[in-house]
């Protein structure tokens, strides 16, 4: 608890080199190069501050009374590098949020070095304790958004807080659903990015997650190097990503609506290579899907789980040898393979990992509709789904905003990541309370060359 | 409640309605591709090819039923099979001559009526029994299928556009007889297109061979393409269609009604015996010209011969139809058609590319 160093360093040569004589607690306090030093009576309250790794200090004159010195260590149980580990990004800043409140402040502060950012802390946990943070900029920020958040964070009623990821589940706005209404990042530019344009950040102790809100549907699908990328690469790859989406839900019930309804719309030229590949194999369509789909699951799942470096070994044996045999054993055909790795990787290609596991689950309903209906089940299910995110909220922000409600003074940065000239609006939806974030860019002189 | 109700009614209805699927797993069934229809005394004869992916790895297997109705020779079909037969993805009906000559009616309403065929149907009728071109592809791939070699030959413009639904167009229209290509086995009983067959509403009249069905497309207009042979100072020359057009128009007015045919061809003239148009550039309108006049002759003589059969496949009925208040089929096509001139006029544009000497 205690941290020695400071004691050896800084505590006992202090003590050691008062020479004079003490009248009382303000001369020891004076010799003493530590600020948080206090004297106490009480014994409870002792015990507590000893608990937390403080330093008594007794007189022979002052009985009745202790001095308590602040040699916790601070850094103590927390790790020592803050690599963002789950949400990589080849380009940019590899920082990341890390278990501690404090630094967790100080990076953001880094980021955002106005005194308009403004922390709010409280307290949420019977149990726990546990400090939260509201971060937003003031005059940027709609206080509205900012009080929203305020009560849902004060009506909450939790014994222990581990993780942010549970303060988004108890203040989301609609708790029967797959999809996050918060994003939860470990990446410091992130929330600074969210923080500035308007939407509020709550960092929680303890937790290297932050989460901001309100988040949008397409706020998960955009990652922080779209913007270090130039535009043109930035929205390529943005789309790549919405359409990796698409595949990812639809691909494998398209296979099975198509190979157990709809046989006619395979071209002539692609039902060669269908039929011999799936000749030999007992099972129907679905169950083929569903014996991959769930391996693929079941890998994924063991990898998360498995430490890093058995994890590669298990992705080969996966990958390699559960595939090549399921295909030798004519379990499942090898265009349904490839579908469903393909599939699979797709999933992963979102940057949010609660988004792309929420797409991952999705794809299983939708699967057992379009064995059920075949390409009605595939609409029905995509009708639902739509459904669904037209009537979800965060932070009483629709969820699907810019597209529905439309609005078209934010499509400069939503499917199409535009050139810096373009996005000079805050996200409007969010009603910031000051809408220009920079003035576009200016000509640039050219240097003559004809001399 | 309510959600939880509305949940529950969605699962049943969506159970009940799964009842209602036809599962047609891809691999459980017998895919048909090309059937062709025989006379066989009283009964209607089908051969039909299917893609055999258990014996064969994909090459064609040939059936045969018989029965009055394509249902029923469907239904002795598949008393034959271990796996279902399905015939969504049929691409070739062929009919022999006989049938064709007697009438199609009976088969073109079974197939025109079923949801599971496209439009894009090719439909043919073969000089040989159809019988014998199905079972030419007896252990073909399904690359060799007759539809692709007719729609291999429509793409690059040697054959009329003509399939299911174009065909039921000029069935049911009142001004236009229907047409479509005819097939047949050649020495190396290879099927290739020999001609194309014209109706005269559900009965064959006429078979163009091929020079004939290449003026025939060119009088059609709608893709202008194709080689036309032409003599010029004795010598045999090919002119390269590249691009054209044909306007139809009508002239009731005239006594008796005219039929005009405005035909613009854009080509080239490339043969064996030297770059003509380069060596003397004077000559390229006495070409043209004796290209027009040359073309023109066939193009009377063709719709002529079309007008002699009692049949009207270019469409003049709907030129005239749509230009005239009071048109009426059956007193056209008795009084008017057997008497109309023709005035064919060929504008030819030669083009030439490449160096000169």
């Amino acid at each position: 608890m205690t941290d020695s160093r400071e004691v050896h360093d800084n505590l006992l040569p202090a003590l050691r080199r008062m020479q004079d004589k003490i009248d009382g607690w303000a001369d020891v306090i004076a010799h003493l190069p530590f600020d948080d030093a206090k004297t106490e009576r009480e014994t409870d309250r002792i015990v507590q501050k000893l608990q937390q790794g403080y330093a008594m200090i007794q007189l022979a004159a002052g009985a009745g009374q202790a001095l308590l010195v602040n040699v916790r260590d601070e850094n103590m149980g927390h790790r020592a590098n803050n690599d963002t580990e789950n949400e990589f990004s080849v380009i940019g800043p590899k920082t990341g949020f890390v278990e501690n409140l404090t630094i967790n402040m100080h990076l953001l502060r880094q980021q955002i070095a106005v005194p308009q950012l403004i922390f709010e802390e409280t307290t949420i946990g019977s149990l726990s304790r546990t400090a939260v943070v509201i971060a937003y900029i003031e005059g940027i920020t709609n206080p509205q958004i900012v009080e929203t958040m305020r009560k849902r964070l004060k009506g909450i009623d939790l014994d222990v807080v581990y993780d942010s990821a549970l303060l988004e589940q108890v203040i989301a706005d609609n708790s029967n659903t797959p999809f996050p209404l918060f994003l939860t990042t470990e990446r410091v530019d992130r929330i600074a990015y969210a923080v500035s344009s308007g939407q509020v950040a709550v960092i929680s102790g303890g937790s290297p997650y932050v989460l901001s809100g309100p988040s949008t549907f397409m706020d998960f699908f955009v990652s922080p190097e779209d913007y270090y990328l130039n535009w043109i690469s930035g929205t390529f790859f943005r789309i790549i990503r919405m359409l990796s989406v698409l595949f990812s839900l639809f691909a494998s019930p398209i296979y099975i609506a198509v190979l157990t309804y709809h046989f006619e719309v395979i071209p002539t030229r692609l039902l060669h290579p269908i039929m011999l590949s799936g000749l030999h194999v007992p099972f129907s369509p679905v169950m083929e899907v569903l014996f991959l789909e769930t391996t693929i699951e079941l890998l994924r799942e063991a990898g998360a789980r498995l430490p890093a470096k058995i994890g590669q070994t298990l992705g080969i044996v996966g990958g390699i040898v559960i595939g090549e045999a399921s295909v030798q054993a004519a379990l499942t055909s090898n265009i349904l393979l490839i579908i469903v790795a393909l599939s699979a990787l797709a999933s992963f290609t979102t940057p949010i990992f609660k988004m792309a596991n929420t797409i991952r689950v999705l794809r299983f309903p939708l699967i057992l509709l379009s064995a059920l209906l075949g390409g009605l089940g595939i609409v029905v299910g995509f009708i639902m789904l739509l459904t669904h995110l037209l009537r979800l909220k965060s932070l009483d922000t629709p969820y699907l905003v810019p597209f529905y409600p439309f609005r078209s003074g934010n499509f400069a940065d939503s499917l199409v990541r535009s050139s810096y000239q373009y996005t000079t609006n805050r996200a409007l939806f969010l009603n910031p309370q000051r809408k220009k974030r920079y003035k576009p860019d200016t000509v640039k002189e050219d240097i003559d060359h004809e001399d | 409640m309510r959600t939880k109700l509305l949940l529950g009614m969605l699962t049943l209805s969506a159970m009940l309605l799964a009842g209602c699927g036809n599962a047609n797993i891809v691999n459980r069934i017998r895919i048909l591709v090309a059937v062709g229809f025989d006379r066989d005394g009283e009964l209607c004869k089908g051969t039909v090819a299917y893609p055999n992916y258990i014996h064969r790895k994909g090459s064609l297997a040939i059936m045969k039923g018989t029965g009055n109705d394509p249902k029923l020779i469907l239904q002795h079909l598949s008393l034959q099979t271990p796996r279902k037969i399905r015939y969504n993805k049929i691409n070739t009906i062929v009919f022999s001559r006989e049938i064709a000559a007697g009438g199609i009616t009976r088969l073109i309403d079974t197939v025109a009526r079923d949801p599971s065929l496209g439009g894009n149907v090719l439909l043919a009728v073969s000089s040989c029994s159809a019988e014998k071109v199905i079972n030419s592809l007896d252990r073909q791939e399904l690359e060799n299928s007759p539809y692709n070699v007719v729609q291999q030959n429509i793409r690059d413009g040697n054959v009329p556009l003509s399939n299911l639904y174009l065909f039921l167009h000029d069935y049911y229209s009142e001004g236009k007889d229907p047409s479509m290509p005819s097939l047949r086995l050649d020495a190396e009983r290879q099927i290739e297109v020999d001609g194309y067959a014209l109706f005269k509403k559900e009965r064959l009249r006429l078979v163009l061979d091929t020079p004939e069905m290449t003026l025939f497309e060119i009088l059609l207009g709608k893709k202008v393409k194709g080689e036309v042979p032409f003599t010029y100072k004795g010598e045999l020359f090919v002119m390269s269609i590249h691009h054209g057009s044909t306007r139809l128009s009508a002239n009731m007015r005239a006594v008796p009604a005219a039929a005009r045919f405005e035909v613009r061809l854009n080509g080239g003239i490339r043969s064996f015996q030297g770059n003509r148009i380069a060596k003397n550039l004077f000559e390229v309108d006495d070409l043209a010209a004796s290209i027009e006049h040359q073309l023109m002759e066939k193009l009377v003589a063709l719709l002529k011969k079309i007008q002699a059969n009692g049949i009207d496949s270019v469409g003049v009925g709907e030129e005239f139809r749509s230009v005239d208040r009071h048109w009426n089929a059956a007193e056209f096509y008795r009084n008017v058609y057997p008497a109309m001139k023709f005035d064919v006029r060929v504008k030819a544009t030669l083009k030439n590319s490449g160096a000169g000497e």
